[in-house]
């Protein structure tokens, strides 16, 4: 869930929404289409982005799906080595392609919080025994990073970091001194988080309830509507030319 | 007391084993920004999951818990906006590992070796655009560039590529399962986990 | 109504046994349950919550009643409608990643629908002063904020009996101040509570009974007073932590107790100043600078002038953090006699002349990344070589970056230390220091006792092995050489760690909260394993909040705050009580970490 003060963010879709226009881009990438509707639904992910005020992202994002945008473009002008042109080309094609819907992913990650998107999930009736491994997951990202950044620490003062002298003595045990005591407090956390969690009636048979609430608003249906319609209008306009 | 319904215990587990190994995909699977890198991945990431997924393994007695691990873990990759192959991939390769170890018998290594070896094969959802979706921008290629040009394009893309790619992971899966194996006799056991 | 009758259980690993225990406790009632480790305290609580025999596996035999229900009949969720838990660990007892979420969890798997829920927590927030933890990430709160916000889910749950396994074995002082009100609050409002505690001191103003557990029997049921009666030496025999942790002579235990912890401890300390000096027994070395670091005794008396207050501020949790708000200010006198923390370190360190017998801190600073200032700042500090030294502060003041600048743990960590004629610099500093991290098993990396050791010797050579023989003698656990490091017990984990360190030849050692959640036993071993760590010649850092590990083996207590030292000074019993007072005070302060919006990737963590 946000903390206040982003909560009363002006701009915020349903995370519903949100994966609907992440499954409309995924969807229309798969056909072959023609640059100017490739365009604009590369634009989509840049105004995602200016909405969760994520101004330097935006502005990554269009210059490398701009330059490919170029590639494509002057593919057939550039007088350049054969096989970097293909290279240059086939790069573009990729970023054209796939970029939109993983800047679109990255968004939906970074502007959702989890309680939001498991109220979400469970409005449109997914399962409890899709729910429960769902929150448990996002619940242990944030975990493992933690223990993970300990166990490193740990590693530096022994001296088994990268870089150090008896790390490449023996690479494969630097490893293992990495994932194993990862692996040991992470499933001791785990151990401890069912324990609490079964003593807070997880497994009643009740109909859980959730306490965020998820709600369809006008924003996300104007944005719903300009998606779609900015995109159907270029795709007829490209058509006519 | 015993159920074969899934309790709320198993479910935790899944999402705490599934936590882990979306951590070890994207991880290892950071280094794909080189694409030199692709088929490296795709041996290192089935290799170094075999110590979460055999440690996984000794906590299944139930049907379905790797099948949901399977379609979170591909949500999880749809969202981050990796294409509908990957839940195409992984949902059916986690239902089949599942069946398997439900026919053969939980926590049998004979039977958990090809169970993870198929779950393994999942993975390749991720990849799986630069065949599929790269099929379908041969064609625009050919259209603007010339035939010539896309042949030659071709023979730096090969379609048995995919072939390779299931053979690396089957390799990686085999011997992930033997390492995870390993690490679960000196460690996990000893340390009262597994 | 909770009613154990002939109770005997036995872990699968055949570990921890209760033996036929017959106990009933009536509804409303306030039950400390103490003892030592393994004595059977914790299996009791997981026995009133139903854990056990539905989550831990085990041998019971006898029958646990709790409000009438079954609990080897009843289902988990059934007894989780009458009883609510709060564990031992904040870091692992929570399921969501956002606090208002994690109140409303009970609630939510009971299908309570929105409005009530909504309705509950209202009430909740406003009765144990919750608003500051709402809407909060989790994984950015302290141990103390968590372990309110666990408290909060069992007050939202509506449960009679509220269960809590140890709770504020990782809480500093002032946390520990909180739970007690919080257990206060529903003390009056007639809820049953059980506790299972190693630390007293809280507790006791607040039980009806006491019941002592000793090898998995009651072996003494007494009312706190009656505890209290048995006198200083009995009770430390017993194996219990401090009745009273304002009166603790500092390195000496033969002080008369009171048990009125919820007054003022300076109200207490400042009516008899006078007294002091006796319980020292060890005067300062500069009376004159001492005595005015200490303050003026008629000030002190003037603090402590409204004693009618300070005893309302216990009976209302509500109203603390305003009148809290005022006591800052007096212990401000500190602060400025601290600007210059180098001089400070002087007056201790200087006394034994030349500079091969104190290490020099120049120039620390450490800035977290995304940050533009840095979090620590200390341009100059001496301290004694070859002593205990304390850090001290509030959560968040910097001790934890203290340590990893100290050791140089990673690039941010900035500045110079000098040691013994050495200049060392971050990653000179990473070859000579070790840290025994708080959560040992992160710096447990092979599968053998033996191997751990050997694994932190550079070039081993033939001497090598004899050495971690004898070494593991002295740490006691030459029996345990073959076992695998994680799955020894939590002290046994520690000591393997000291033994990396010592075995790699670190001079100076860190401990990170080296003794939370230990019973006095396994405290007062740590302590004298610290002793003997200085005796062999090495320097000791502890971060601690623990008082009585303070009190018994500190030399030099070093007070972090804001990122700042401010006061480094030799420990004497005035100093001791000086923090005591701060610390306790302390809260209006508590900046609410600038919190980053949390996303479901967790990447901003």
């Amino acid at each position: 869930m946000k903390k206040e003060s982003s909560r009363k963010r002006r701009f915020h879709l349903d995370p519903r929404i949100k994966v609907l226009i992440l499954v409309m881009i995924a969807t229309i990438e798969m056909f072959n289409l023609n640059i100017w509707v490739m365009g604009v639904i590369g634009a989509i992910p840049f105004f995602l982005y200016l909405t969760d005020h994520r101004i330097s992202g935006a502005i990554k994002y269009s210059i490398v799906f701009g330059l490919s945008v170029l590639a494509h473009v002057f593919r057939t002008d550039m007088q350049i080595n054969m096989v970097l042109n293909m290279v240059i080309v086939l790069l573009g094609g990729f970023v054209l392609k796939l970029f939109p819907a993983f800047a679109t992913g990255e968004y939906i990650l970074k502007s959702t919080s989890v309680s939001e998107m498991i109220s979400a999930f469970s409005a449109i009736g997914l399962n409890r025994k899709m729910l429960i491994p769902l929150s448990v997951m996002f619940r242990f990202f944030p975990t493992i990073r933690r223990e993970h950044a300990a166990i490193h620490d740990a590693a530096m003062m022994r001296g088994v970091s990268i870089g150090r002298k008896r790390f490449w003595k023996n690479p494969g045990q630097a490893f293992e001194y990495r994932i194993v005591p990862l692996m040991i407090t992470v499933a001791n956390i785990g151990n401890d988080l069912s324990a609490a969690a079964l003593s807070r009636g997880l497994d009643n048979p009740a109909r859980h309830t959730t306490y965020t609430d998820v709600k369809i608003g006008m924003t996300d249906i104007i944005t719903l509507i300009c998606i779609v319609m900015s995109v159907t209008a270029v795709f007829v306009i490209s058509k006519l030319i | 007391m015993e159920t074969k319904r899934l309790t709320g215990k198993d479910l935790i587990t899944v999402g705490i084993y599934t936590a882990i190994y979306v951590a070890v995909v994207f991880v290892i699977g950071a280094t794909n920004a080189i694409p030199i890198m692709y088929p490296i991945s795709m041996v290192i990431i089935p290799l170094v999951a075999g110590i979460p997924m055999m440690l996984y393994y000794t906590k299944i007695e139930k049907f379905g818990m790797l099948t949901i691990t399977g379609i979170i873990v591909g949500i999880f990759f749809y969202l981050s906006g990796y294409t509908w192959l990957c839940v195409a991939f992984l949902v059916p390769t986690a239902l089949i590992a599942d069946i398997i170890l439900k026919v053969g018998g939980y926590k049998k290594f004979k039977v958990i070796v090809p169970s993870y070896m198929v779950f393994a094969l999942g993975m390749l959802g991720g990849p799986a655009p630069l065949w599929f979706a790269g099929e379908s921008y041969w064609d625009g290629i050919k259209e603007s560039m010339g035939e010539q040009y896309a042949e030659q394009l071709s023979s730096y893309m090969p379609s048995w590529m995919l072939w390779v790619g299931i053979g690396l992971v089957l390799i990686g899966a085999f011997f992930g399962a033997l390492l995870g194996k390993k690490m679960l006799n000196k460690h996990f056991k000893k340390a009262g986990i597994a | 109504m909770i009613e154990f009758n002939n109770v005997s259980f036995k872990y699968e690993d055949g570990s921890e046994i209760l033996s036929n225990l017959n106990l009933k406790i009536r509804d409303g009632e306030v039950v400390l349950l103490c003892g030592e480790s393994g004595c059977g305290k914790s299996t009791i609580a997981r026995l009133i919550n139903a854990l056990i025999p539905h989550y831990y596996k085990g041998e019971l035999e006898g029958q646990v009643l709790v409000n009438g229900l079954d609990t080897r009949e009843a289902q988990l969720y059934e007894i989780a409608e009458q009883v609510a838990s709060v564990f031992q660990n904040p870091k692992t007892q929570f399921y969501n990643v956002d606090s208002t979420e994690e109140m409303v969890f009970g609630l939510e798997n009971r299908g309570v629908p929105r409005e009530e829920m909504k309705k509950r927590l209202e009430e909740t927030v406003k009765k144990l002063g919750m608003e500051d933890l709402m809407n909060r990430n989790l994984f950015a709160m302290s141990g103390g904020e968590k372990q309110k916000v666990a408290c909060a889910c069992a007050d939202t749950s509506n449960a009679p009996i509220i269960v809590l396994d140890e709770p504020s074995s990782n809480l500093d002082i002032y946390s520990i101040k909180e739970l007690a009100q919080i257990i206060a609050q529903w003390k009056k409002e007639g809820k049953t509570v059980v506790v299972a505690e190693h630390r007293l001191y809280y507790m006791l103003p607040l039980a009806d009974r006491v019941i002592y557990m000793n090898s998995g029997k009651v072996s003494l049921e007494c009312t706190p007073e009656e505890l209290i009666a048995l006198g200083k030496e009995r009770i430390t025999q017993m194996g219990l932590r401090s009745t009273d942790i304002y009166n603790i002579s500092v390195k000496d235990f033969t002080n008369a107790l009171s048990v009125d912890l919820l007054t003022e401890p300076e109200f207490k300390q400042a009516g008899k100043p006078e007294k002091q000096p006796e319980k020292i027994g060890k005067q300062p070395e500069k009376p004159g600078e001492m005595g005015e670091q200490v303050g003026k005794p008629e000030e002190m008396g003037k603090q402590a002038g409204k004693p009618e207050e300070m005893g309302k501020q216990a009976g209302k949790p509500e109203k603390q953090p305003e009148e809290m708000g005022k006591q800052p200010e007096k212990p401000g006198k500190m602060g400025k006699q601290s600007e210059k923390p180098g001089e400070m370190g002087k007056l201790s360190g200087e006394d034994e002349a030349g500079s091969g017998s104190v290490l020099r801190i120049k120039n620390f600073s450490y800035t977290y990344k995304g940050e533009k200032k840095p979090t620590l700042t200390i341009d100059g500090l001496t301290l004694p070589k070859k002593s205990v030294i304390c850090i001290v502060g509030d959560n968040g003041a910097g001790k934890s970056t203290f340590a990893r600048t100290l050791c140089g743990i990673d690039k941010r960590a900035d500045g110079i230390l000098e040691y013994g004629g050495e200049r060392l610099k971050r990653k000179g500093r990473l070859k000579k220091t070790f840290m025994v991290m708080q959560d040992v098993a992160h710096q447990l990396f092979t599968d053998e006792v033996e191997d751990e050791l050997e694994s932190c010797i550079d070039d081993p050579d033939e001497g090598s092995k004899e050495r971690i023989m004898q070494l593991l003698e002295k740490l006691n656990l030459k029996d345990k050489a073959e076992r695998h490091p994680q799955s020894l017990s939590g002290g046994e984990k520690q000591r393997v760690a000291i033994g990396s360190a010592v075995i790699a030849e670190r001079d100076i050692i860190v401990f990170d909260e080296p003794t939370s959640g230990l019973d006095y036993r396994h405290m007062a071993s740590v302590a004298g394993l610290v002793k003997s760590l200085k005796e062999s010649g090495k320097t000791i850092f502890i971060i601690t909040h623990d008082p009585e590990l303070i009190a018994m083996c500190c030399d030099e207590l070093v007070r972090i705050e804001d990122g700042k030292v401010v006061d480094a000074v030799k420990m004497t019993p005035d100093v001791y009580d000086r923090w005591l007072r701060s610390t306790t005070a302390q809260k209006a302060k508590k900046k609410v970490e600038n919190e980053k919006w949390y996303a479901m990737d967790g990447t901003d963590l």
